[in-house]
């Protein structure tokens, strides 16, 4: 029996290549390993962590995409938009998007979209939630403005003059 | 002979250059009206001190002479080329302040290269910037774009004098569309007006059924157009064109693309109701060729590879960026290692062609320019003709372009002058790359795309490239958008005031 069922998983491994790919363990990696030089992962089940850094975009019917952030580069990832839905807050200068963690295949090149890198997320996990950030005012800053706004006057001044004294003086 | 400046000259360029950085100061009221609208503090305290810096500076600088002192043509041209660096000088300053640049060089690069719509950038973390520091990126591609003077001139600010003339044709622009040059140049703010309109329309639209929200959509629509429209190329996300994932928003992007490459004589032409000059200038139709050419090359190449094979993909990544590169824009819808690893050779060069050639002449396109290979290839086809002609014939090339011209040899030597200092400067450039330690490809491809002002990049560029290198791109990006004779005047002038000194000062 144990051989049969066996048997059976070969054949549809070797049949079934997609099935195949879902079957394997996600490579765990980064976005700039993927989208950097040659990762040899092209097709494979990967599984990244990053900062969420777009609103839902419409990707087709009953899917969407985010765009998710790792190591200072970003990444679209396709997903159906009832898992995107797990995902509250995008990352910009005022607050910090959901930390998520994404399990998909990767797309080197994806035919289905255009030839966009990608990831087609099977599956998503939101591992922290973005919260507004804390954006102090550098009231030394007001130094500049001082000091410009006197050289400018003075300089106004000077431009007073010569516009008096003429070119000659 | 060569001229020296003389202290008077220097004067009335300090007052000119000095008027034109308080203009720039005066632009950042809009970066700042942002980060106020936004509620950016901290950010709209880097816009007061920038325009403090800028008038400070312009002011002092503008003392050196009256208002209305009269500039020569050769002055002229070095108040163009120095307008250029000093702009960068101030406007570099609230970038910099943003503290998102790793230094000032980093936030001066980017100021350069935003005012000579080049696009290429060593801003980190992209999408954590703020609204008012977007605006300035890209506002610095409008001003460049339509050029510093025009926009200067455009208004009549402190330009009653007679720089206006001078000034205007210094910044390499050729359009008399109207007989007055500040009625020009506000024609050229008019066309660009319309466009960013329009541009900003549908992408906003575009942008809310992407399901973006209101404010977000309508700036993000607003960046675009001016980046592609004046084909500057910065974005507002780090994934560039490539983060809305929307083949609408290629498509909405290259018409905006081929508006800002077009001829502004020829827009006039065009709003004037005469759309046949369209199809007879020689210029439309050399860029028409050059875009069906490499469009197939790309297309060609990309068939053969291994990733690109399909046709969505071969348009959406092939020929969109044959526009983007061609058009001098530097959109890019692909990750910087893809250029060398997954494109192909041959797609490559498609690319690495249309960048150097480069839109039309008195557009906001960098690069050699197609009147300018269209005169070269009229030139070599007279060359064989006057060879097989019987020595008695007059063999005469004629061409349209707004008007019938018959080619005079001198405008056939500017053009092949001006085709040779650009390929000196890209190899110039690309042996920059390579005595650095970079691969050949990353090399010429980053060079032709920062002496091009297009902004496309493999990869070089980046805040961790050497300082030197840097450097490198911000000549080429300056040089480059100038046209190299304002550049070269400058030095000349320079070095026969410094050899003249010398000379003056021996027994």
């Amino acid at each position: 029996m144990r051989f049969l069922v066996a048997v059976l998983l070969a054949v549809a491994v070797a049949v079934l290549p997609a099935q195949a790919a879902a079957l394997q363990t996600p490579v765990t990696t980064g976005v700039v390993d993927l989208t950097g030089s040659e990762s040899g992962l092209d097709g494979a089940a990967v599984v990244f962590e990053g900062e969420v850094v777009s609103e839902l975009l419409a990707g087709g019917p009953g899917h969407g995409w985010l765009n998710v952030l790792d190591g200072g580069m970003a990444l679209g990832v396709w997903l159906p938009n009832e898992m995107a839905r797990e995902v509250r807050a995008f990352g910009d200068w005022k607050s910090s998007g959901d930390v998520v963690r994404v399990t998909g295949t990767f797309n080197q090149v994806c035919a289905e979209h255009g030839g966009d890198m990608d990831v087609h997320a099977t599956a998503l996990v939101v591992l922290d939630r973005g919260e507004e950030r804390t954006r102090p005012v550098s009231y030394w800053k007001l130094a500049i403005v001082g000091a410009g706004a006197l050289v400018a006057l003075f300089g106004y001044r000077r431009l007073r003059r010569a516009e008096q004294e003429g070119l000659d003086a | 002979m060569w001229v020296g400046l003389k202290k008077r000259d220097v004067r009335i360029i300090a007052h000119y250059v000095g008027l034109l950085v308080v203009a720039v100061g005066l632009a950042m009221t809009v970066p700042l009206a942002t980060a106020l609208f936004s509620a950016e503090w901290d950010p709209a305290l880097d816009y007061l001190a920038g325009i403090s810096v800028a008038g400070g500076a312009g002011l002092v600088l503008a003392s050196a002479a009256p208002r209305e002192s009269v500039l020569s043509r050769q002055n002229a041209l070095i108040v163009t080329a120095l307008a250029w660096v000093a702009a960068s000088i101030v406007g570099a300053v609230p970038l910099y302040l943003s503290g998102q640049y790793g230094s000032y060089l980093d936030a001066l690069f980017d100021a350069v290269s935003g005012f000579t719509t080049s696009g290429l950038t060593l801003v980190r973390d992209l999408d954590h910037l703020a609204h008012a520091h977007n605006m300035w990126r890209h506002l610095t591609h409008l001003i460049g774009g339509q050029g510093i003077v025009v926009a200067a001139l455009t208004l009549a600010f402190g330009m009653r004098g007679g720089g206006a003339v001078s000034l205007y044709l210094a910044e390499g622009r050729d359009e008399r569309i109207l007989p007055n040059v500040v009625h020009t140049a506000r024609f050229i703010w008019f066309v660009t007006a319309v466009y960013v309109a329009l541009g900003t329309i549908a992408l906003t639209v575009h942008n809310l059924l992407l399901g973006m929200e209101a404010g977000r959509s309508f700036l993000h629509a607003f960046w675009a157009t001016i980046a592609c429209y004046d084909t500057g190329g910065f974005g507002p996300q780090s994934q560039n064109a490539l983060y809305y994932h929307s083949p609408w928003f290629e498509a909405i992007t290259v018409m905006l693309m081929i508006g800002g490459t077009l001829n502004f004589n020829l827009h006039a032409d065009i709003w004037r109701g005469d759309r046949r000059e369209l199809f007879k200038n020689i210029e439309a139709r050399t860029l028409a060729v050059h875009f069906a050419l490499l469009s197939a090359a790309v297309g060609l190449g990309l068939g053969a590879t291994q990733y690109f094979s399909g046709e969505w993909a071969v348009i959406r990544k092939g020929v969109y960026h044959i526009f983007s590169a061609h058009s001098g824009t530097g959109h890019q819808s692909l990750y910087p290692s893809q250029w060398t690893r997954d494109y192909g050779d041959l797609a490559l060069v498609a690319v690495i062609l249309a960048m150097a050639l480069g839109g039309m002449a008195s557009s906001t396109a960098g690069g050699i320019k197609a009147i300018r290979t269209a005169l070269i290839g009229k030139g070599i086809v007279q060359r064989v003709k006057m060879a097989i002609a019987p020595q008695s014939a007059v063999v005469a090339a004629k061409y349209h372009h707004l008007t019938e011209v018959r080619m005079r040899p001198d405008t056939l030597s500017l053009a092949l002058l001006i085709f040779a200092l650009y390929v000196i400067t890209y190899v110039t450039g690309a042996m920059a790359g390579l005595m650095y330690g970079y691969p050949a490809r990353e090399a010429l491809f980053e060079s032709i795309s920062a002496t091009a002002n297009v902004g496309l990049s493999a990869g070089i560029t980046a805040p961790s490239m050497p300082t030197g290198l840097k450097w490198v791109y911000m000549i080429q990006m300056w040089i480059g958008r100038l046209e190299f004779i304002a550049v070269l005047g400058l030095v000349a002038s320079v070095v026969a005031s410094v050899r003249g000194r010398k000379r003056r000062g021996r027994p």
